[in-house]
């Protein structure tokens, strides 16, 4: 029987720590505030959506190099102690050095004025320091991005906004080496983190594409350099290349001290949770565990605990098996791995299907894309996440696998009834196979929310159908929100089929949406206003089809400007 | 002593952060960017501390026919289980009315009312033993909407009016219906969920003398200790409460917290165990009030200009199942009805309606924004009904001299607004930002601009007299470091930091010389809730008054000491300056200690110049006014609703500010947490009384990409005419109602599809679904007219 080691390593703050006899349910934040008496992290929901208890967790993209690790923001209350293994996480307490050496973030936050209560404070310190630390700009876009998983209920934001777009102009207390994903879709081929990329390939090719983000680079970017003698010792330090002793300069010596030994695992008498990290020792595992429930981000999986407060004795982790996080682009297909996070997906899909990623942007916020899975999304079968529309239009197909066999199933046909799949016990979801569009397919999606970030869709639709000579020949309308499970329209389908697409058409086939669907009025929206909307989102794609040059999506593309006096100009005396 | 000065730039490059008028950070900025500052689940839990988790009404009104907790008392890990009976002392726990008892008895009232306490070893062992519970119910009918209490005067109080002239005489009517024309509306606006980032939390711990300490999450701590001790059936002195520091509060914390403490007060008389108990975000958001529903009536006489000739107005707040504070919440909506403008001969009346929900409590702006929302639509509709933009008519009905008189009889004395507006038209460009709005939606049939500037008039004084008091204790110790304690609590809103400001500013030192610790019911008694903007006002006064009492025994040692005149004597730059001679404060304090002089004093305050008779409904109710203007832009998805905030203006009064950052802070926040109230928060409700919009998955608070890009936040610098800290006004509230503008604006947009010439309905939060509906109003209208012209074209 596998066993798996009954012990697990991680860095906590840049100090090695060994735990065992942990609950295998036991979260980060539980964890955190209740075995280490670190209470610098907050719970303010328990349910990923306020971002309170925001930590980073770095993972080493390669255990060979020196260079490399990739800090991450996650949801610390929906996140399990298990999967630190051999990663490292960094909380508020590890920012600052010794004798209050704050961390470029933090001092950025001070001179802006930028907490109040200061309850939400160390969430978005730590999002913020996600962007310090990564390759990206921390412009505007990736500011916002950085934040929108972070509720605060003081400020107004717009203080951190400026904190987070000023933190590179107070140099310093970067790690130097973390070469994070950053918030934006840099990713490219050839960075070191591209999801499944095995580790330690091309690596020192790698690291060189990297912006340099070496600390001083950033003292230079101070105007006028107007720093007081603190904050010149810590720079100081850092220009002599030890840096402020924090978190990520401490990681960087005892990261060679965290062991890679095979799918460790937390036991305790509740039960065990596993993490393997091959599909082989993934097989053993569910040999072993039959009756233990798969857990990819475990975003929704761990509403479970902190909401119901039900107990998960038996866990199968899948987000570290190596097989599931690979992925292959060719001029024909997608292939994603389940267990991609939906940042890696992004990354992936940012140059074949931008309209994806754009849609992206809006689905749930960077902590839970950071954390949350593709695969764990379809098998999840919630009838409001927004992937299966888009892939019921592109046609995709999953691969399923067991200990023993593999099959090939249609998204559309994954699908029973409200979370209800095909998926067999001890049966996951291997790799996700999207055909890309054919030239002549016009594919657009809509996600429509009261809220623009991190919201559940009202309703969504992703849209796909090929013209020849202005004739529809292929038409695929799914939509989200407007029923049990993610659904096409068939019968507005089949209005629009060998039709010429023309608007005609198109009230048609929006006035057949009434007879494929009846939603429900829930707490997002009315039954009336999704199917009014439903029907007039396909009248906006037909616009964007037939008049691109018509400003119809501008709501999306906003500019943020500083205001002309902030709170740390002059003042009137 | 805190080394805030390690994270500023030297004094030389930048003006000094620490004296009053100057930005100095907030006193925990450190502290919470660390995670250092403390909050009071962070707290370092006694030995065997307990913690609880309660057993709530799952019905909205009926008869408990069985309770059986024997489940729960053999779940694992649970200590012992309470209920109504094991309460020692009085179990009501209303905090101005009586009417909410601390566990149901027979009946219940509303879904989330607590029924029995669970203490157990953990958190998730006492949240796992509370779902073993079997209740059974025997429903009532229950009352659920504003619509129903009005037909069945179904009231939690009784109904209050306020008239220009004598009450009951028909003045406003006569007017009304004088004018030359009428028009009528309803506004329907929900309420707002709190979501202070931490949730109602306490630990309570036993004392040596059979009382208990109360660490809690409150902005008003004495009501907390009041009513332990009457929950415990113990004199006052007893019981101490503490408040460090909330993690927000915006008035959800003002008598919310009692009930809670006073849980966890009943299981620490009965186990003589510490025991904390904190609301999981989900029973927060079920089980704690909220701000009220409001439904607005108003009846409107105007001239051929758009100028208010007469009004009546109806206010019906929705109160929930007791009292509560609704009150003074009602009660100004009622003052506020007129935002800035003169009425006229005007009546306002205000029910208090009776619902079988939580009962609705406080939250910024205490009932202002409600009844600003109800005469901001009317002024809309009176512009659309004339074809004039809104903000000519809003100028024609500002108060001036002249026609300076609210309907509550207090005359306006400072007019500020025309001349704020006037600025903000100028800075935001209104009129040529006017034009291009009109401009882009002619040219495009798919994407709606709005454009809307707005006022707020914003009264500061509790409306209950006898809260407008406050006391400080200031002490110095012999090594120069003072130390402040003051009545008000500290939620985010720079209190601590302000009033440390002035004390330091009283002694010449910088801010960094001065610690305020916790705000505790031992050290300063009797305090008022810090609620009604009144923090500093009444805290900073108190303090100072503290200071001088010292300062006066201080001088006095002076004079003589260095035998130089009292007038010679002054406190500034660390040094005490006497005659030709100086002294290090610290050396001096030392000197004045040895030589037996008075180092710590406590001072008192209360508002002056301020009443208001219940009876006749007239009255000065408020010490000053606060004012302020926004203008907001927006753009409009024809499609779907959806829209984005592109822009917004403000010019507010702060009067001298005493720290200009904390200020700006206030209105930043205040105006984006007001927008949420009135675009995305949309509280929802099932038809058997349950809150469905009960985490943040489902209720929607602006995110920081909410936030318009383009931001303009300025301070209309102009003193105090009254005589209040460093002549400065309040600034927690305020700001809020700005946010009317926003709403205003997408008003705008979806008019603009009937060419402005009607004005659709938009109940707040105007939700993208309910500006489809504003949109699609608009829309029907014109097609209306359309039709109407061709009918009357056919009968010719």
């Amino acid at each position: 029987m596998f066993q798996g080691g009954a012990v697990i390593e991680f860095l906590f703050n840049g100090e090695p720590v060994t735990e065992s006899n942990l609950d295998p349910d036991l979260t980060i934040l539980r964890y955190l505030r209740t075995k280490k008496g670190s209470m610098g992290t907050k719970e303010g929901c328990a349910s990923g959506d306020c971002g309170a208890c925001t930590v980073l967790v770095g993972e080493r993209l390669a255990p060979a190099a020196d260079r490399g690790i990739d800090y991450r923001a996650v949801n610390a209350c929906i996140a399990l102690v298990g999967s630190l293994h051999g990663k490292h996480l960094v909380t508020v307490e590890g920012l600052a050095g010794p004798d209050d050496a704050l961390h470029p973030v933090q001092r950025a936050m001070v001179d802006n004025h930028a907490s109040q209560c200061g309850f939400c404070t160390p969430g978005i310190v730590m999002s913020l320091a996600a962007l310090h630390e990564s390759a990206a700009d921390n412009n505007v876009d990736n500011v916002l991005e950085a934040l929108s998983g972070n509720l605060c209920r003081c400020t107004g934001y717009r203080p951190i906004i400026d904190a987070g777009l000023k933190s590179r102009t107070y140099a310093g207390a970067g790690n130097g080496l973390g070469i994070g994903t950053g918030v934006d879709d840099s990713l490219d081929n050839t960075s070191p983190n591209v999801p499944g990329k095995p580790p330690g390939s091309d690596f020192s090719n790698t690291s060189s594409s990297v912006p340099d983000l070496a600390p001083d680079s950033g003292f230079e970017k101070t105007p006028g350099s107007v720093l007081d003698t603190a904050v010149s010792s810590v720079l100081h330090k850092t220009a002599n290349g030890a840096g402020p002793d924090n978190a990520f300069v401490k990681a960087q010596s005892h990261w060679p001290e965290i062991g890679d030994r095979q799918a460790p695992a937390l036991v305790s008498p509740l039960g065990r949770c596993v993490y393997p990290r091959s599909e082989r020792e993934l097989k053993h595992c569910i040999e072993a565990m039959p009756a233990a429930r798969f857990i990819a981000g475990g975003t929704d999986l761990l509403l479970e605990v902190t909401q119901s407060y039900r107990r998960l004795p038996q866990l199968i982790g899948l987000a570290d098996v190596a097989e599931l996080k690979t992925h292959s682009v060719t001029d024909n297909v997608i292939s994603l791995g389940g267990a991609l996070s939906y940042t890696d997906v992004c990354a992936v899909l940012r140059e074949p299907l931008p309209e994806v990623v754009a849609l992206l942007h809006r689905f749930g916020s960077r902590q839970i894309r950071n954390r949350g899975t593709l695969g764990g999304n379809l098998a999840n079968a919630s009838p409001i996440g927004d992937m299966p529309p888009l892939l019921l239009a592109l046609d995709a197909e999953l691969e399923l696998s067991t200990v023993t066999a593999r099959r090939r199933v249609a998204v559309a046909d994954f699908y029973l009834d409200y979370k209800k799949t095909l998926l067999q016990p001890g049966e996951y979801i291997r790799r996700i196979i999207i055909p890309r569009p054919a030239a002549g397919d016009f594919f657009k999606c809509y996600k429509v929310s009261k809220r623009f970030e991190d919201d559940i869709s009202a309703v969504m639709l992703a849209l796909r159908w090929r013209l020849q000579q202005g004739v529809i020949t292929e038409v695929c309308l799914a939509y989200g929100g407007m029923a049990a499970i993610p659904k096409r329209a068939a019968g507005a389908e089949a209005v629009l089929l060998g039709q010429p697409l023309e608007a005609a058409a198109i009230e048609q086939a929006a006035a057949a949406l009434a007879g494929d669907f009846s939603p429900l009025s829930d707490v997002r929206a009315s039954s009336q206003y999704r199917l009014r909307v439903a029907g007039r989102l396909l009248h906006k794609a037909f616009l964007a089809c037939r008049a691109p040059g018509v400003a119809i999506d501008r709501l999306d593309d906003r500019q943020y400007q500083s205001p002309a006096r902030s709170a740390t100009q002059s003042w009137p005396s | 002593m805190r080394r805030i000065k390690e994270y500023q730039v030297p004094l030389r490059q930048r003006p000094p952060k620490t004296g009053l008028g100057k930005p100095a950070v907030h006193d925990s900025a450190v502290k919470h960017v660390t995670g250092r500052a403390r909050y009071v689940d962070d707290m370092i839990m006694p030995p065997g501390v307990l913690h609880l988790a309660s057993g709530a009404s799952t019905c909205a009104h009926g008869k408990i026919k069985t309770l059986d907790l024997a489940a729960v008392k053999a779940s694992d890990g649970v200590v012992a289980v309470f209920t109504r009976a094991d309460v020692p002392g009085d179990i009501d726990v209303g905090p101005v009315y009586a009417g909410d008892p601390l566990f149901a008895g027979d009946t219940v009232e509303f879904v989330g009312q607590q029924l029995f306490t669970v203490a157990a070893h953990s958190y998730e062992q006492a949240q796992r033993a509370v779902q073993k519970a079997v209740v059974e119910y025997q429903p009532l009918p229950a009352v659920l909407t504003v619509s129903t209490a009005l037909a069945q005067q179904a009231f939690v109080l009784p109904t209050h009016t306020m008239q220009s002239g004598a009450l009951g005489a028909d003045d406003y009517r006569r007017a009304i219906e004088a004018a030359p024309q009428r028009l009528c509306n309803d506004v329907y606006m929900k309420g707002q969920e709190h979501f202070y980032l931490e949730g109602q939390v306490c630990l309570v711990c036993p004392t040596e003398d059979g009382g208990v300490h109360v660490h809690t999450s409150s902005q008003h701590p004495t009501e907390v200790q009041k009513l332990v001790a009457q929950v415990l059936g113990l004199p006052i002195h007893r019981v101490q409460a503490e408040v460090r520091r909330m993690g927000g509060g915006f008035g959800g914390k003002e008598s919310q917290a009692g009930a809670l403490a006073c849980t966890a007060a009943v299981v620490c008389y009965h186990t003589g165990r510490a025991v904390t108990f904190r609301l999981p975000r989900r029973e927060d958001m079920e089980r704690t009030g909220k701000r009220h529903d409001f439904l607005s009536r108003v009846e409107v006489g105007f001239s051929e200009r758009g100028e208010i000739r007469g009004i009546d107005i109806c206010l019906a707040g929705k109160c929930g199942y007791s009292p509560d504070l609704s009150e003074g919440i009602v009660d100004r909506a009622m003052f506020h009805a007129d935002n800035a403008y003169y009425l006229g001969p005007a009546r306002v009346v205000g029910h208090r309606c009776k619902t079988h929900t939580v009962s609705n409590t406080a939250f910024r702006g205490f009932g202002a924004p409600q009844g600003m929302v109800a005469i901001e639509a009317t002024l809309d509709d009176i512009a659309r009904r004339l074809g004039e933009d809104p903000l000519t008519i809003r100028k024609r009905n500002l108060y001036r001299p002249g026609f300076n008189t609210t309907h509550y009889g207090q005359k306006i004395e400072q007019h500020l607004l025309p001349d704020i507006v006037g600025q903000l038209e100028n800075s935001s460009d209104y009129w040529r930002r006017r034009a291009a709005v009109t401009e882009f939606n002619r040219h495009n049939p798919f994407l709606k601009k709005g454009l809307a500037l707005t006022p707020v008039k914003f009264g500061v004084s509790f409306t209950a007299t006898h809260l407008n008091q406050a006391g400080a204790l200031v002490h110095i110790y012999t090594d120069g470091s003072l130390l402040v304690n003051h009545a008000g609590t500290e939620m985010g809103q720079g209190l601590y930091t302000k009033v440390a400001q002035v004390v330091a500013a009283e002694f010449g030192v910088g801010v960094e010389s001065v610690q305020v610790t916790a705000t505790r019911t031992d050290k300063v008694a009797n305090t008022s809730p810090t609620a009604a903007s009144s923090g500093t006002d009444l805290n900073g006064m108190a303090a100072r008054d503290a200071a001088r009492q010292i300062k006066q025994g201080l001088i006095e040692f002076a004079s003589t000491h260095f035998a130089v005149p009292a007038d010679a004597v002054r406190f500034a730059d660390n040094r005490v300056i006497a005659g030709t001679q100086a002294m290090a404060f610290a050396a001096f304090v030392r000197l004045a200690y040895l030589n037996r002089v008075a180092l710590w004093s406590s001072g008192f305050y209360t508002t002056p110049k301020i009443h208001y008779d219940r009876q006749s409904a007239k009255g000065r109710p408020f010490f000053y006014f606060a004012n302020g203007a926004a203008a907001a832009e927006v753009i409009v998805d024809t499609f779907t609703g959806e829209y984005r905030v592109e822009r917004v203006d403000i010019l507010h009064d702060v009067g001298r500010s005493i720290n200009p950052a904390i200020d700006i802070g206030q209105i930043e926040g205040g105006f984006v947490q007001g927008m949420g109230w009135l675009t995305t928060e949309e509280l929802m409700w099932d038809a058997q009384g349950r809150v469905i919009a009960n985490s943040p998955a489902n209720y929607k608070i602006p995110t920081a990409a909410d936030v318009p890009p383009v931001f303009n936040v300025a301070l209309y610098e102009s003193a105090n005419a009254e005589a209040t800290i460093f002549n400065s006004k309040a600034v927690g509230e305020p700001p809020l109602m700005l946010a009317i503008s926003v709403w205003s604006a997408l008003r705008d947009a979806c008019a603009s599809v009937a060419d402005y010439r009607f004005s659709p309905p938009l109940d707040p939060p105007a939700t993208p679904e309910r500006v489809l509906d504003a949109l699609d109003a608009a829309r029907a209208h014109v097609g209306g007219e359309a039709a109407a012209t061709a009918d009357r074209e056919v009968t010719k």
